[in-house]
């Protein structure tokens, strides 16, 4: 194991396609988190998102041997697999609208010691706003969303993701955030009258 | 500091929304204009709603990592049906591979071109009528009651009059219908054009509701009929067999 630590991504990957369990396992640890976030976040599944990690390494152990390391970093290569394996997923769960499954309700509907009954709620319900209003953004705006704000890649990492450049990545990032602010003004409004409001506003 | 650069230092990704991050010039811009506060609050709010949902992201079960190992395992134990192809590309050169399939295209070019020809030239030759005689011939001998007439299933015997026989007999359009081999009774007309060309006899099994038709019979045989085929695959004559 310790041999295979100092391997980059690229002989890890060779090390994997031709049978090595420690450098797969490595090579698995590295992109595991990044690959499985984005597929979460950009399918909003739990599902879903472990159905894009298992392909995305079925995918790399297939098709390691027509990755060049010049065409770009591994994570770039797998990343790239993810987005296509995600845009089938989506494709295909179009005409479904998701429930929540059993452990997403115990996930998020659970009540921790600590937190209290409404702190939890009011979290609860401006996560899935959030979520709500990224799912509905375009494409373009929720690539650039989900990497930098929710898998905090730099700029520079999401342009290479994309491949496109630094500049756009910021410009559709802005724009990104006005367009998510716009559609999240209600929970904003409705805050800011129970401030207003206080105890004062109640009937009882 | 003026509006566009409270802006412009908001919209950069090192402040992250926090509020706590903000310079003194920037605070000190949003205390004195209302809009630019209303924007970074909205802002701050978004980057709570971001970093709560950043949070609540799940963590990868074990018996995800279990089954994604057991992929691998797999996968690593089957034949590798990509690396086998690959070696075979290593193993023929590409200019084999381009100079067979020319030379495949080039035979396939040639085929198209040839067969046509060979296929027109004989048809033009062969007559109803020579057709006919050479049907007799073969058919009509009472002698020929051998294994090809006691055979269940129909026969198919196709007819092609050798070449002095064709040249021997040329009869005239107008004789054709009425010279049709002995015993075949004519379906329809024959004339030169739509006779000329190689005949067939093919022998079929008669259905009941026919055989009662021409008179009565043994309900238990079956009987057999030559039909007389012309080229273009319509039935010129017939006549019972057996």
């Amino acid at each position: 194991m310790d041999k295979t630590q100092s391997h980059s991504d690229a002989e890890l990957l060779n090390l994997a396609v031709a049978g090595d369990e420690p450098a797969f396992l490595l090579l698995y640890e590295r992109f595991k988190n990044s690959v499985f976030r984005y597929a979460y976040y950009m399918t909003g599944s739990r599902p879903a998102a472990e159905e894009v990690l298992q392909e995305v390494f079925i995918a790399l152990l297939r098709q390691g041997g027509s990755y060049r390391e010049k065409q770009g970093d591994l994570g770039g290569f797998a990343f790239g697999i993810a987005k296509n394996i995600v845009r089938r997923i989506q494709r295909r769960e179009r005409g479904y609208e998701a429930l929540l499954g059993i452990e997403q309700i115990g996930e998020t509907n659970l009540i921790s010691a600590a937190d209290s009954l409404t702190a939890q709620a009011v979290r609860n319900e401006r996560v899935e706003r959030v979520q709500t209003a990224i799912a509905s953004l375009p494409d373009h705006y929720r690539q650039v969303v989900v990497l930098c704000d929710l898998c905090e890649l730099s700029y520079t990492e999401a342009a290479a993701r994309l491949r496109c450049s630094v500049g756009t990545i910021r410009s559709r990032l802005n724009r990104g955030h006005t367009l998510l602010s716009r559609k999240l003004k209600p929970l904003h409004k409705s805050r800011t009258d129970i401030e207003v409001s206080g105890t004062e506003g109640c009937l009882i | 500091m003026t509006c566009r650069q409270f802006h412009e230092r908001l919209e950069s990704s090192d402040l992250k929304f926090d509020p706590a991050s903000f310079s003194a010039e920037m605070l000190q811009h949003a205390r004195a204009c209302a809009s630019c506060k209303a924007l970074a609050e909205k802002r701050s709010a978004l980057g709570t709603g971001l970093r709560q949902l950043r949070d609540s992201a799940p963590e990868i079960s074990a018996s995800l990592d279990a089954a994604i190992l057991a992929a691998f395992r797999k996968q690593t134990a089957l034949p590798d049906a990509s690396s086998s192809s690959s070696r075979l590309h290593k193993r023929i050169p590409p200019v084999a591979v381009v100079s067979c399939s020319a030379a495949l295209l080039a035979a396939a070019v040639i085929a198209a071109l040839v067969l046509p020809i060979r296929r027109a030239g004989p048809r033009v030759v062969p007559h109803a009528t020579a057709a006919a005689a050479v049907i007799s011939s073969q058919l009509g001998k009472p002698t020929r009651s051998g294994a090809a007439q006691r055979k269940l299933k129909p026969s198919r015997v196709a007819l092609r009059p050798k070449l002095h026989e064709r040249d021997q007999v040329r009869p005239r359009s107008s004789e054709a219908h009425s010279q049709l081999p002995s015993g075949f009774t004519s379906l329809m007309y024959c004339d030169q054009l739509s006779c000329a060309g190689s005949m067939e006899i093919v022998r079929v099994p008669l259905s009941r509701s026919m055989v009662a038709l021409t008179g009565p019979t043994d309900a238990s045989e079956t009987v057999f009929a030559d039909v007389l085929v012309g080229p273009d695959g319509i039935a010129r004559g017939i006549r019972i067999a057996q």
